[in-house]
């Protein structure tokens, strides 16, 4: 899974200007990148329509605070996470993730489907077979911690640079990529469990 | 360098990022440990499982949904912006009607107001008279209030022939006193005659006596009681005819049945009308404005009449604390007060006709 398409610095500005034309063409390139961080962190599609939509709603009223277009993706990046762990707060204030286990069936594209029936260390060969481990780590990450999942979802899942991940957590390398580690353990970890 | 050590060099040695040697050392402890190998395995198994997650693909109308989300914003946005603005912000076009019907139902208010507060004024003083009326009744009637005391609240009361009050006019202040002393003489006239308690001063005039006599007695006697007199001439003159005390005449007689007879002709012939007979005192209503003529006649009658001003020099005397003037006069006859002038007959005074025999 690579990055989203690079957007270029002349639509960037006539979307400061207020062209709508150019929010679109934003819209339409960062549309899969902002849907699939919000859906991988609330496991909901729903909510994750939702939140990117607000992402980019945020991003239409505030673009013109953008001071370097070359750091869009970035901004826009850090506008989805603040959203996503706003709505992930909202969502447990509400005890939305309460009666989730990883027991329980999680909502796919195709409907619920039953929990896996196999370990990590089984060799998934079918389709389906792959859309069960698909759904398998989609449970473990929402029994993650928020820091851990979001280091997994932009390194693992988005295919972030440590770098760039380093920028938006304000952290070290080192200190993401010893976070990061701790984060893949636990979620083995958890994968382990749910088989057992 | 024991199995953790080992393992938190797990994802580095999967992503390629150890340095050759580190490499090499982790490579030979998983060779010999065959719990690390495990668990490298699945850790292995588990990232390659995140690479292959896929993405999902955006749900339909997720442009057109930000655009109706933008448009319900604005809405609102609008919305609460015209509730934040406030009245400073309103347009003048909608600001100065709303004045303008301030501004008259302002003014119909304030009309309205100074309208109601003449109207309702009058209104309390007549309730505060009346109570001060019926309090001054239930007095006399109960009789808790001795003579004394009166005479004292009598006698503190300022003059009325001071001159700073001269022009005042007609106040309500001497009223209470008037009906104050026909209540007493009421009270007199049904038996309280040899009272023995002191009787304010009377002027008692022998009927031989004629008004010029009067003037020449009155510049004779010099005294404060006379100065008092005169101011008090012309403070009364100046007072309208209602506020008037009502004259009282003392006639010496010598046939009582023969004047009584004569007076209540009198009265008849000046279109008066005699109110009581009692004994030796009479009251009579006569019209105000006939009522020197009727002085005329009443001396005529055959005993001297000295009238309205003798009210005066009762005022007078008590207004004085009873002055020389007025004790001379003291044993010749009995407290003489004025009657009040009867309701609902204007225009006509009550007098009061006190006849001693010689």
């Amino acid at each position: 899974m690579g990055p989203s398409p690079k957007i270029q610095k002349e639509v960037i500005e006539s979307c400061k200007a207020g062209s709508e034309r150019a929010f679109g063409e934003i819209v339409l390139r960062s549309q899969k990148k902002v849907f699939n961080i919000a859906y991988r962190m609330l496991g909901n599609r729903e909510e994750a329509k939702d939140l990117a939509q607000e992402v980019f709603l945020s991003v239409y009223e505030s673009i013109k605070d953008l001071k370097e277009e070359v750091k869009f993706d970035a901004w826009l990046t850090q506008i989805t996470i603040n959203h996503c762990r706003n709505r992930w707060k909202y969502l447990q204030r509400r005890k939305y993730f309460k009666s989730e286990s990883l027991d329980d069936p999680i909502e796919t594209e195709d409907g619920d489907i039953p929990k896996p029936l196999y370990h990590p260390a089984d060799n998934p060969e079918t389709l389906y077979e792959k859309r069960l481990i698909q759904e398998a780590i989609q449970r473990g990450l929402l029994k993650l911690k928020e820091e851990q999942r979001e280091l997994i979802v932009l390194r693992d899942l988005q295919g972030f640079s440590y770098e760039e991940i380093g920028e938006l957590f304000q952290l070290p390398i080192g200190t993401i990529k010893s976070k990061l580690h701790r984060a893949r353990m636990d979620l083995k970890q958890i994968l382990e469990k749910a088989n057992h | 360098m024991v199995c953790e050590e080992f393992r938190d060099r797990f994802s580095a040695l999967l992503e390629e990022e150890l340095s050759p040697l580190e490499e090499r050392v982790v490579r030979e402890h998983l060779a010999s440990c065959s719990e690390c190998l495990k668990d490298f395995e699945r850790l292995d198994k588990t990232i390659r499982w995140l690479h292959s997650v896929e993405e999902v693909e955006v749900p339909d109308a997720f442009l057109s949904g930000i655009y109706e989300k933008m448009e319900d914003r604005k809405r609102k946005g609008l919305l609460a912006y015209q509730v934040k603005r406030g009245w400073f912000n309103y347009p003048a076009s909608l600001k100065i009607p709303i004045q303008a019907v301030a501004m008259v139902a302002t003014v119909f208010l304030v009309l309205y107001l100074t309208k109601m507060i003449p109207v309702e004024g009058p209104r309390l003083k007549d309730v505060d008279r009346a109570k001060e009326d019926y309090s001054e009744i239930k007095k006399m009637e109960t009789g808790s209030i001795p003579r004394e005391t009166k005479k004292e609240k009598a006698a503190a009361l300022p003059p009325l022939e001071k001159p700073g009050l001269k022009d005042i006019g007609p106040t309500r202040a001497p009223v209470p006193r008037e009906e104050k002393a026909g209540r007493r003489l009421a009270q007199k006239v049904t038996g309280e005659e040899n009272r023995p308690a002191v009787p304010p001063p009377k002027t008692e005039i022998a009927a031989a006596e004629t008004p010029r006599l009067m003037e020449a007695e009155k510049t004779k006697a010099p005294s404060s009681e006379s100065v008092k007199l005169e101011d008090g001439v012309a403070t009364k003159e100046k007072t309208s005819l209602a506020a008037k005390p009502p004259p009282e005449v003392i006639l010496r007689i010598s046939d009582q049945a023969k004047v009584v007879s004569e007076l209540q002709e009198l009265v008849k012939r000046f279109a008066g009308e005699t109110v009581t007979v009692q004994e030796n005192i009479l009251l009579v209503s006569l019209p105000a404005l006939s009522f020197s003529e009727f002085e005329k006649e009443l001396v005529k009658l055959g005993s001297s009449a000295k009238a309205g001003k003798m009210m005066l020099q009762k005022d007078a005397l008590e207004g004085s604390s009873a002055p020389a003037g007025a004790k001379k006069r003291e044993g010749e006859g009995k407290v003489q007060e004025p009657a009040r002038p009867i309701p609902g007959r204007e225009g006509y005074i009550t007098v009061r006709i006190l006849l001693l025999r010689e």
